[in-house]
């Protein structure tokens, strides 16, 4: 049995609007696309649709109370308030480095959540702190 | 030497007169009362000084021209506004007198009377009769100084007034001053003088004995007074009934005004400009365009009635009726200045007339109620007045030799020299940290405001003591820092920091509380 | 009279934000060695700090990176060389000489006497009551951005039941934000009928969480005395006139603000700059430099522009701008101005003052439009042209002109170039 399912893509301006057809799970064919990215892009959310994900985990000593981290790469998006429900009961300790690791492979994922910032703790602060 | 604002601590269990009402005739009663003795109690269930009708006061110290002749109010306007450079002396208060210009158009006299005359008739009355009605109404009431304006010297004084103006009134004794600044003025002085003032603290019953009264009951206990003054604005009738000494009624009326942006509308007028409507409907003198005594502009207020005490809220009706009044007087004027609106309630009886007097059922008990327009500009003949009826309930008539009219004033940076900066900052380094950027406010000013003679409790509180939040972001770059100072301040969470009081939380919890929260109660589940 | 220490840099580059550091790094690579950079918050980055997500970059840096990880790339290049950084430093004002008035805790009220300077102090949020809502005031009305300070940089919920009015991207970006700190959007209202946000942000904040985004609606009521209570939405008509009957009662405890941004000018205007009511923002020529000789300016102060990449460029354009009037001075000829043509809203630089030199355009269109051609007119001669698929005025586009094209078209029509255009055309009508 055919199903269809539209999407808009993304991915430039143009924000086509996609059909989808597909039979029992397999991607039978995609129109409205303009270009190739389209038509991925289709398939891709029909199958298997990803995002980053970013949000702020808690700082201990820090300049900020905060840290924003971010997915190195997109995950799943069902997994997407999962995620951030494990990252709200996270807490590190300044001084943190841009890009630091700071909860690798993500639920399971393969994909590792890293500080998007340096933050540093006052009296360590440089330029990007208080003077 | 030295009253107080109490936060937490009890009443006392006496005083020998106390005010209900923290308004600006309260205030107003409360410092002419502590020249003369400091066993005075100011209550006000609010937790801020003219924090319901006085603080949307439009600030208007009007001449009195229009006010009904034979009025109280008519008669306390023009005293008061005679007596209201004396008045101001000492709180740190700017009173500025840049006059009214009442302006002549086209639609000054209303169609039932210009619709069956001939053109040339309606432009002469409007040109040469009209003014002479008006400065001859004027001299009537009392009125100093008025001129008549013909319209090449209107658009002198003021370029932007629409050119279908035909002759001008100047009223030169008009002025503008601060109604919560001058409230608060006056509150702290009384205080700095012995008074005591009690906020958040309700008023629920008076009793009477033998026909005289005993004490005010509150929600925070009870005081026995043998003099009390209901200066309760909007629920003065509640409280009046209370003692007995009622029969009026309060109707509530409300008005919106909108205020501009400084920068842009600093010069826009010079004087107050309003335009004159003989026989106009309504119980409003119809408002105008008043460059504030902080240097915005103002344009309103509307007038209408309204059943609920609480009702401040502002229709789009409103702001378009303001608009459209003033867009004939001000053809180009920059409407997308706005910055914000406020509202507030009248107090006005069905009489429309001022209530100032020892009740007679009641003795001890006096009323000053119906305080309407023009209660600020009637504000010192009020004072004088009340004293006067107090002298003769047994108050002493003597002053006292240790009252000091001077109130200190803090700081003000955004009005310091350089050099002036740079002490304060040396001695305070909170005075170099700018919290409010719109209006320059320094993180020791609002400070100086939680900790000060009427400590500033919630953001609002800040706002009216120092301006934070009052420009043209309206809060968005200050809004935080604020109350991240008074949190630190008060000691208190800032999850407690409220907008006015009440309910008005400000942050709901710290982030990841609320999920937090929902993984508990899915774990419950 | 205390005696005070006064800076004579060569440049003073007022706000530290992107803006701000990509010009203090372009004079700093074009030459300059005395470079001061004032900051009014507690670190250098501006509006990057705060904006956490990812969508940052991909012209610039062909990544895409969160708002953070912009400016932190940024920073670490200013830290490598001798640029003076004041943070929590407020300019108070400054003069049309351009002598500086600024204050901290820890200097008091300082002077900085700069040879040239840089305006890079971006934008502010437009404010209830400049969109007029009616109703109370109460506590929980807040524009997007200090939601997301609140949110991001602070900590602190503003609310728990939230209504967003306006589909900006900001207003996208927060519905999303909310949602992931566990806060309940019931939907984001949209006056016009179209969305005011790029579509990537509809799908990744709306859609992704089912939340409403609907065109054509406002609030027209704030319930609510002392915290909001609640907000009443309505459909408008063509005209943007609520229409009564479709009034509807809204549950919240938050109405989220994302009306529009407005270039913070007010410094510009202490230093006599010239601001252009279109874009309200200063006019500047192809280098940044405003009417005020030696008074450039870049970033969203001079126009809102949607990606930071283009704010870096015209940062380093005018850094280069401040770099070449400290070390060469410059005479300015006359103004060629630059005109907005067919479905042209504005261009910026407004105006050229030196033909001799390539200029890049940012502009936006007036309406939306699909299958068209965007051009450059030296004069009446086409030297640029570009098409678009679709165009709309969310998007800003670009386009330039090189000094050779403008040589061309002087003597193709045999005289001096005296105006320049931007315009956009129907693809199949163009000649």
């Amino acid at each position: 049995m055919a199903s269809k399912h539209e999407y808009t893509c993304i991915n430039c301006p143009m924000s086509c609007a996609l059909e989808l057809v597909e039979e029992n799970g397999e991607v039978k064919s995609v129109t409205g696309a303009q270009c190739k990215v389209g038509e991925k892009y289709a398939a891709e959310e029909f199958t298997d649709p990803r995002r980053v994900v970013t949000t702020t985990v808690g700082v201990r000593h820090g300049l900020l109370p905060l840290l924003p981290v971010r997915t190195t790469t997109a995950i799943p998006r069902r997994l997407i308030l999962d995620a951030t429900r494990r990252l709200a009961e996270v807490v590190v300790d300044a001084p943190v480095r841009n890009g630091q690791v700071i909860v690798p492979d993500i639920l399971g994922t393969g994909v590792d959540v890293i500080a998007s910032r340096d933050l540093d703790t006052p009296a360590g602060a440089g330029v990007s702190g208080v003077v | 030497m030295g009253g107080s604002i109490q936060q937490s601590a009890p009443l006392p269990e006496s005083a020998g007169v106390v005010i209900i009402g923290a308004g600006i005739s309260g205030c107003s009663i409360a410092r002419e009362v502590s020249r003369y003795t400091d066993d005075v109690v100011i209550l006000d269930k609010e937790p801020d000084v003219a924090d319901e009708t006085t603080k949307a006061n439009n600030a208007e110290v009007h001449s009195g021209i229009g006010e009904k002749t034979g009025t109280l109010k008519q008669k306390l306007n023009v005293k008061g506004n005679r007596m209201y450079d004396e008045f101001v002396e000492g709180l740190g208060i700017v009173l500025k007198r840049q006059g009214l210009l009442i302006v002549i158009t086209p639609r000054t006299l209303p169609d039932s009377i210009t619709g069956w005359l001939p053109k040339r008739v309606v432009h002469w009355l409007l040109e040469k009769v009209v003014p002479r009605l008006v400065i001859r109404n004027g001299k009537k009431k009392g009125i100093p100084g008025q001129t008549i304006l013909s319209r090449e010297e209107i658009f002198e004084r003021e370029p932007h007034v629409t050119r279908n103006a035909i002759a001008g009134v100047f009223d030169p004794t008009y002025g503008l001053v601060s109604p919560y600044k001058l409230a608060m003025a006056l509150a702290e002085n009384a205080i700095q003088n012995g008074a005591k003032l009690f906020l958040d603290t309700e008023v629920t019953d008076i009793k009477v004995e033998d026909g005289a009264v005993a004490s005010v009951v509150t929600d925070r206990g009870e005081i026995r007074a043998p003099i009390v003054v209901n200066a309760a604005g909007v629920f003065s009738d509640k409280v009046a009934d209370m003692a007995g000494a009622g029969g009026f009624e309060i109707h509530p009326r409300k008005g919106a005004s909108l205020l501009f942006d400084r920068d842009i509308t600093a010069d826009y007028v010079h004087s107050s400009v309003a335009e004159f409507r003989m026989f106009h409907k309504g119980h409003s003198k119809g408002g105008g365009a008043m460059p504030t005594a902080e240097g915005n502009l103002q344009l309103g207020p509307t007038a209408i009635e309204t059943g609920d005490r609480y009702d401040t809220s502002i229709s789009a009706e409103e702001i378009e009726e303001i608009f459209e009044r003033f867009y004939y007087l001000l053809p180009d004027f920059p409407r997308s200045a706005i910055i914000s609106a406020f509202s507030g309630i009248r107090a006005p009886t069905a009489e429309e007339d001022f209530i100032i007097e020892a009740s007679e059922k009641t003795r001890g008990f006096v009323n000053v109620a119906g305080i309407q327009s023009p209660g600020l500009a009637a504000a010192p003949a009020v004072a004088e007045m009340v004293i006067g009826i107090l002298h003769g309930l047994g108050v002493p008539t003597t002053p006292r030799a240790d009252f000091d009219p001077v109130r200190p004033t803090p700081p003000k940076f955004s009005e310091l020299t350089e050099d002036e900066r740079d002490v304060l900052i040396e001695d305070d380094p909170a005075f170099g940290h700018i919290i409010c950027r719109c209006e320059t406010v320094t993180e020791a000013e609002v400070v100086s405001a939680i900790h000060g003679t009427i400590p500033a409790k919630n953001m609002d509180m800040v706002k009216r003591r120092t301006r934070v939040g009052m420009g043209r972001c309206q809060g968005g770059f200050c809004g935080f820092r604020c109350a991240e100072i008074i949190a630190r301040e008060r000691g208190i969470p800032i999850t407690e920091v409220t907008k006015d009081g009440g309910d008005s939380w400000v942050f709901a919890g710290e982030t990841k509380h609320l999920l937090a929260a929902e993984a508990t109660d899915e774990a419950e589940q | 009279m205390i005696a005070k220490k006064k800076r004579t840099p060569q440049l003073a580059v007022i706000g530290g934000g992107p803006a701000g550091l990509g010009a203090a790094l372009a004079a700093s690579q074009a030459g300059l060695d005395d470079i001061v950079i004032v900051e009014r918050d507690i670190e250098l980055g501006g509006i990057l700090p705060q904006c956490i997500h990812d969508g940052f970059g991909s012209k610039v840096f062909k990544e895409v990176l969160t708002g953070p990880q912009y400016a932190q790339r940024y920073i670490d290049e200013i830290e490598k060389t001798n640029i003076e950084v004041l943070l929590n430093t407020m300019v108070l004002g400054i003069s049309p000489d351009r002598a500086i008035t600024a204050v901290n805790s820890r200097e008091g009220m300082i002077r900085i006497e700069p040879e040239t300077v840089v305006l890079a102090m971006g934008c502010r949020e437009r404010s209830r009551h400049q969109v007029f809502i009616p109703g109370y005031r109460p506590a929980g009305v807040i524009t997007a951005g200090a939601a997301q300070r609140d949110i991001n940089i602070e900590g602190l919920m503003p609310g728990r039941k939230i209504v967003i009015l306006g589909s900006g991207d900001i207003g996208l970006i927060m519905a999303r934000r909310f949602t992931l700190e566990g806060a309940h959007v019931e939907g984001v209202y949209e006056i016009m009928d179209h969305p005011g946000g790029l579509p990537r942000n509809i799908v990744q904040c709306c859609y992704d969480y089912d939340i409403p985004l609907r065109l054509s609606h406002t609030v027209t009521f704030i319930h609510g005395k002392k915290r909001v209570e609640g907000v009443t939405v309505a459909h408008v008509d063509e005209d943007l006139k609520a229409l009564k009957d479709t009034e509807r009662f809204i549950d919240c405890d938050t109405l989220v603000l994302s009306v529009g941004l407005i270039p913070e000018n007010e410094l510009s205007r202490h230093a006599g700059v010239e601001i252009d009511p279109v874009t309200a923002g200063p006019f500047v020529d192809e280098r940044m430099e405003t009417t005020v000789d030696g008074v450039f300016a870049c970033g969203n102060v001079v126009n809102v522009f949607d990606l930071v990449d283009y704010v870096t460029r015209s940062s380093e354009v005018a850094g280069r701008g401040a770099a070449e009037y400290v070390l060469q001075g410059r005479k300015r000829e006359a103004p060629v101005k630059v005109l907005p043509g067919r479905n042209v809203k504005y261009v910026v630089p407004q105006f050229v003052s030196d033909l001799g030199r390539d200029v890049d355009f940012y502009f936006r269109v007036e309406h939306p439009e699909k299958a068209v051609t965007a051009r450059v007119l030296a004069g009446t001669s086409p030297v640029k042209s570009k098409k678009h698929k679709m165009v709309h005025p969310p998007e800003m586009l670009t386009a330039s002109a090189t000094v050779a094209d403008i040589a061309e078209a002087a003597k193709a029509e045999g005289r001096k170039i005296d105006s320049l255009m931007v315009e956009v055309v129907d693809s199949g009508k163009q000649a």
